[in-house]
């Protein structure tokens, strides 16, 4: 199986006191959709924004589509990876289409340059379809709803045309049926684009029912990196959370009561 | 779109109408006919003390106000903080403040203050970022920081327009921006540097139109931040300290401007710089016309007089602020 992202004895530190990632390697496979839960403070943000550049790593290894990432610059990285991440900003009278157009600066060899208008147009109008957001094309991104906003973010990311997907808390302000409208496109978009996609998710039930695998953490260490079912018991989710939860069974997968 | 094009025309026809009753109105009064029969036509003396004495101070208000508008809107669009003014968050004093100090003791460097003044903003901008960066911009720490270093920098400079004898007036008239007794030459040390820094600022709205997103996204698109910001910052000090050099502290320009021109033709930089310039030049012709006039024969700074005005519009835009982030 290729892999897309390894990562190997990883460390992270605002500063010596605290190690906010401690020596972690996990790799991320291609075409599966991965997971990443635990509790708040545990890393995952953190870790995504090693991943994407934001953060430079103490020490340890991160290799993107087998390149080391510091042999990466930031706009051919662009090119491989696109993030959500989980705080937007963005004028209320900016339109929805140049918004997501900003998905194609990676592909411009100059910043002024206009070449290659219809193939840019090509992905913003099919990254637009695919999130189901066409209509809205013309409209600012202040009258729209938070889970519409929500939708033209990750429309942006797919315009980037990336192998390689990192989403941040995305459902989180969400009620739960824009929740699962949004992890439902997710899942169509790994199944029909085979885009990888990692995502960090407070919903456990979520994680199992939309990850192929998941990466349960806890103050900065890898608890375990498997499959929902061996990732998801009684036993992890004390050590990841701190709380006796009880995992069962609903037919095939596992179902915890958050209660 | 129309409401755009609608705010352009009106505003650059209320310059124009400003600047022939500017041109006409003062110590000399003269008629439509005489001004443009001296100017274009034959010598006339008393055009030609207009041109000599009025001109001058007018095409610089013009081209000041447009410069400290466009460097608020520059300034604003980096901190990501719409209450950034080059003025308020002490870029104009560090600035003066090396103007003044080496005009105190090198009066020879006389024609390099654009440079020295630029060289001093750069430093107040460098003193301002580091002072107030703590896991990206806080609007308030910039807005504390900046209150602190220009209280430190128009001090150094008041001390050195106090200190500094026979070059005690070019320090002091900075101090109070006095533009009454500006030539031609004055126009042309200001010209060359504000016509540069607008046309790179218009050409990098949609760069500072990314500036809107979150760094993180800005950086997700393969775009390196801190040269970008650097990079707007440059032209904004420019901009800033230029004005330092020649004209002197005015405030709330940069503040005021930027901020109707969002309410008239919106967010998008490639419309808001070039408005603002044109706003800019309005309000700041509009506050030395109406500072000379009103208690003519005494005189008002355009400074005092925007000081008077913005004042109280910096408190309402404080205000309106709080309300929209909902604190």
């Amino acid at each position: 199986m290729e892999n897309n992202i390894e990562v190997k004895n990883l460390s992270f530190s605002y500063d010596k006191k605290k190690t906010i990632i401690d020596n972690i390697s996990f790799n991320i496979e291609k075409g599966r959709i991965t997971s990443i839960i635990g509790a708040n403070g545990c890393g995952k943000s953190t870790l995504f924004n090693l991943l994407s550049k934001n953060l430079r790593p103490q020490s340890g290894e991160i290799k993107i589509n087998g390149t080391n990432l510091d042999d990466i610059r930031l706009k051919q990285l662009a090119l491989q990876l696109a993030v959500v991440h989980q705080y937007n900003t963005a004028p209320p009278d900016l339109k929805v289409e140049t918004l997501v157009g900003y998905g194609r600066i990676p592909y411009r060899k100059t910043f002024y340059e206009r070449k290659n208008a219809d193939e840019n147009e090509k992905y913003i109008t099919s990254a637009l379809e695919f999130m189901a957001i066409s209509d809205l094309r013309k409209r600012n991104l202040g009258e729209l709803s938070g889970g519409q906003r929500q939708r033209v973010w990750v429309a942006m990311a797919l315009a980037q045309n990336t192998d390689i997907l990192l989403l941040d808390e995305m459902t989180n302000s969400l009620d739960i049926k824009h929740q699962i409208e949004t992890l439902r496109l997710i899942r169509k978009l790994n199944e029909e684009k085979q885009i990888t996609v990692v995502m960090i998710l407070h919903d456990i039930n979520q994680a199992i029912a939309y990850s192929d695998k998941i990466i349960a953490m806890k103050k900065g260490k890898i608890i375990k990196d498997d499959m929902p079912q061996n990732v998801i018991t009684d036993e992890i989710l004390k050590m990841v959370y701190d709380i006796d939860l009880k995992v069962d069974k609903l037919g095939e997968k596992s179902v915890v009561i958050p209660v | 779109m129309k409401k755009k094009i609608f705010s352009f025309i009106i505003v650059a026809f209320m310059l124009f109408v400003l600047f022939f009753y500017s041109a006409n109105h003062g110590g000399i009064k003269i008629s439509y006919e005489q001004l443009f029969h001296g100017l274009f036509i034959e010598y006339d003396s008393t055009v030609n003390i207009i041109y000599d004495q009025r001109f001058p101070r007018m095409i610089i208000a013009i081209l000041s106000g447009a410069s400290l508008a466009v460097s608020g809107v520059l300034f604003q669009a980096v901190l990501k903080n719409p209450l950034a003014d080059p003025g308020i968050i002490g870029i104009t004093s560090c600035a003066e403040c090396v103007t003044a100090i080496v005009a105190a003791l090198f009066p020879g460097l006389y024609l390099f203050s654009p440079l020295l003044a630029f060289s001093g903003g750069m430093c107040g901008c460098v003193l301002v970022y580091t002072l107030s960066y703590k896991n990206g911009f806080s609007p308030l720490r910039i807005i504390l920081v900046g209150i602190a270093v220009n209280a430190t920098f128009s001090g150094l400079t008041s001390a050195c327009a106090s200190i500094g004898g026979q070059n005690y007036e070019s320090a002091s008239e900075m101090l109070r921006a006095n533009i009454s007794l500006k030539t031609w030459n004055d126009v042309e040390m200001l010209v060359l540097y504000v016509v540069i820094g607008l046309i790179v600022s218009i050409f990098i709205g949609k760069k500072c139109n990314l500036l809107s997103l979150e760094d993180k996204a800005i950086r997700g698109l393969g775009i390196n931040v801190t040269i970008l910001r650097l990079f707007v910052s440059i032209v904004a000090v420019l901009l800033a300290s230029i004005n330092a050099a020649v004209v002197g502290t005015v405030s709330f320009v940069g503040l005021i401007v930027p901020h109707i021109g969002r309410l008239l033709v919106g967010n998008d930089h490639r419309i808001l710089i070039p408005f603002s310039a044109l706003c800019g030049a309005f309000t700041m012709l509009a506050a030395d016309t109406a500072g000379r006039l009103l208690w003519y024969p005494y005189e008002i700074s355009p400074a005092v007089v925007m000081a008077v005005v913005g004042g109280p519009f910096f408190i309402i835009l404080l205000k309106r602020s709080d309300m929209v982030s909902g604190k």
